[in-house]
């Protein structure tokens, strides 16, 4: 037992220490391309994002095409409190991913009986009434649909204003929060989260409290996304209301989708392997939406699991076929 | 103990308990009859919360569990399986259990969020004691199988087995004999018995197979168009009339 759970482990340090080096020393092989930090940047951000919405889709089984709304209260949540109170950035950060998690919760609590279609459409709802508040604000605080400034990121009064230094701060924020996520659904919330997503009625009847962990896995994907919103803000130091609107909703959902549920690396592969489609595309703009139409179909009726999903499939199929031949050669 | 006191359920027009009144004292093991549509599930769902009854009350231990929502009356101490089965289908055996025990587990969010001490030793406490909760049904061996592809006979065990791991003083038992082969049914028999004599708690059972039936509960209660026809032990049951007429009889 012991000696095979230490060659898994020495298995997998081969393969995460050289990832490891690679993430830490890639600021310096792309040192002349600043471009590229920008979008290592950028897929820091949608990782994050993507793993909350993972925990409420992924885990909790509930639908969502808000994500960009809660994306964006966090954005001009930091954007907001940062500008009119001058707090440290992490601070109004992390106090607009507070914020966020609230809305999200309180949204949750009447939407928590939805499921399927009808959570789809509440969602997309929420998303318009955001996208409205953004663009017709009151006194026009969000700058409507010009977009509004801020300051770049900064912690402790050192400017992590270059793609180089961010990089490392969004680094440090993903590896937090993945970490966080990752334990807590092997807690028994993500117990919960899962037996709702699997048979609600049964999990009712076998003493967990449904609405209740609906309700909290809304906050837990609110606080992540609009964590995710707020990093953006500060990176570029500038957010526009086409951030918010419904579109990109769609897209979170097609990224985890694309990388696979209810896994570490889903959301990371699928984060990063659209952000890559749309540079690809990006010189082909009107057919985006034709290449996302058909991704999407293409994962939903062949492969339910993601890139992730198939993988792993894959590789016990292989493990099996491979332990089957040595049980062979034994007898 | 249960008592139902007048309970009476309807939807729109149709009555599908009508007045019922039962009681399950501690540590016997009763049974519900009735043919067909006679609202023995729809009484185990009122009783369960699924339903809130229009009138009457149910009782555990004093405390009225009327209006309650299934999860409170779970974690009250009334544990069901169900009719068809209802297992999380792609969830290990072990893992079934475990989920049925959330309300036992007393780690708070920032526990499960940071794995601490607390959270680890009261995991894997609940591991050990679902595996042995599993050794009562001998499903022990399967306990990393995914629960869906048990057959389907353990299925159903593994059923009961989760249904008392909230460690419940009620347990409600639907059909639990429904689709298992002769061997499986007598093995039933033993397995409730054993089950009722270790965890200290009463047994509600709806069931068809009257070798089962009359063979392991100590009163019966017969109902019949959502109202009760009758009530006694298993001997005054098989020689009553009325019960021989509306639900015996006919075929025999």
């Amino acid at each position: 037992m012991n000696k095979t759970a230490s060659i898994v482990t020495k298995d997998k340090l081969g393969l995460y220490a050289p990832l490891a080096v690679l993430i830490l020393t890639v600021p310096l092989l792309l040192r002349n391309f600043s471009y590229g930090m920008m979008f290592l940047c950028f897929c820091e951000i949608y990782i994050i994002a993507a793993n909350g919405l993972d925990v409420l889709y992924g885990y909790s089984g509930q639908i969502s095409f808000a994500t960009s709304a809660f994306f964006g209260i966090g954005s001009y949540g930091s954007l907001l409190i940062h500008n009119y109170t001058g707090l440290p950035i992490l601070f109004t950060m992390i106090m607009a991913s507070i914020i966020s998690a609230a809305i999200a919760m309180i949204f949750a609590y009447p939407v928590s009986k939805l499921r399927f279609a009808f959570l789809s459409l509440a969602t997309i709802s929420f998303n318009y009434i955001i996208f409205q508040l953004v663009t017709r604000s009151p006194g026009g605080i969000t700058g409507d649909f010009n977009g509004a400034f801020t300051d770049q990121m900064s912690l402790f009064g050192l400017s992590l204003k270059s793609y180089y230094s961010f990089y490392y701060f969004g680094l440090v924020c993903v590896i937090l929060l993945v970490a966080v996520k990752n334990l807590l659904v092997k807690s028994r919330v993500g117990r919960a989260f899962l037996a709702i997503k699997q048979n609600h009625h049964a999990a009712e009847g076998m003493g967990i409290d449904v609405r209740k962990y609906k309700v909290l896995a809304f906050g837990i994907y609110g606080f992540y996304a609009a964590f995710a919103g707020a990093m953006y803000v500060h990176l570029v130091g500038y957010i526009s209301p086409e951030t918010v609107a419904q579109q990109q909703s769609v897209i979170f959902m097609i990224m985890i989708l694309f990388g696979g549920v209810c896994s570490n690396w889903g959301p990371i592969v699928g984060a990063v392997g659209i952000l890559l489609l749309q540079e690809v595309l990006g010189y082909a703009e009107q057919y985006q939406l034709l290449a996302y139409g058909i991704l999407l179909l293409i994962f939903i009726l062949f492969l339910p699991g993601g890139v992730v999903g198939a993988a792993k499939k894959l590789l016990t199929r292989l493990k099996n076929s491979k332990g089957g031949a040595v049980d062979h050669a034994n007898s | 103990m249960l008592t139902v006191k007048n309970m009476t359920l309807r939807f729109g027009e149709l009555i599908a308990n009508n007045n019922v009144n039962m009681e399950i004292p501690d540590n016997k093991i009763v049974a519900l009859i009735g043919p067909n549509g006679a609202g023995k599930t729809t009484c185990f769902n009122c009783i369960s919360g699924v339903y809130t009854p229009n009138e009457g009350d149910i009782i555990l231990n004093d405390v009225s569990i009327i209006g309650k929502r299934p999860c409170k009356i779970h974690n009250l101490g009334i544990s069901r399986t169900y009719q068809i089965v209802n297992l999380f289908a792609e969830m290990t055996v072990i893992e079934n259990v475990v989920v049925a025990m959330h309300d036992s587990l007393k780690s708070n969010f920032f526990d499960s969020m940071f794995h601490t001490k607390k959270h680890r030793e009261e995991e894997k406490a609940a591991y050990e004691r679902a595996y042995e909760l599993l050794e009562f049904v001998e499903l022990q061996d399967k306990a990393y199988f995914e629960a869906g592809s048990l057959p389907y006979g353990e299925q159903r065990l593994l059923e009961i087995v989760r249904a008392l791991a909230g460690n419940p003083s009620i347990l409600l038992l639907d059909e639990p004999a429904a689709g298992m082969n002769s061997k499986e049914k007598g093995d039933l028999d033993i397995i409730i018995k054993k089950i009722m004599q270790r965890m200290n708690l009463s047994v509600l059972m709806v069931e068809h197979d009257m070798d089962l039936v009359m063979g392991i509960s100590d009163y019966v209660y017969v109902l019949n168009y959502g109202k009760l026809l009758a009530h006694g032990t298993p001997d005054e049951i098989q020689q009553n009339p009325d019960v021989i007429e509306a639900y015996l009889g006919g075929d025999d």
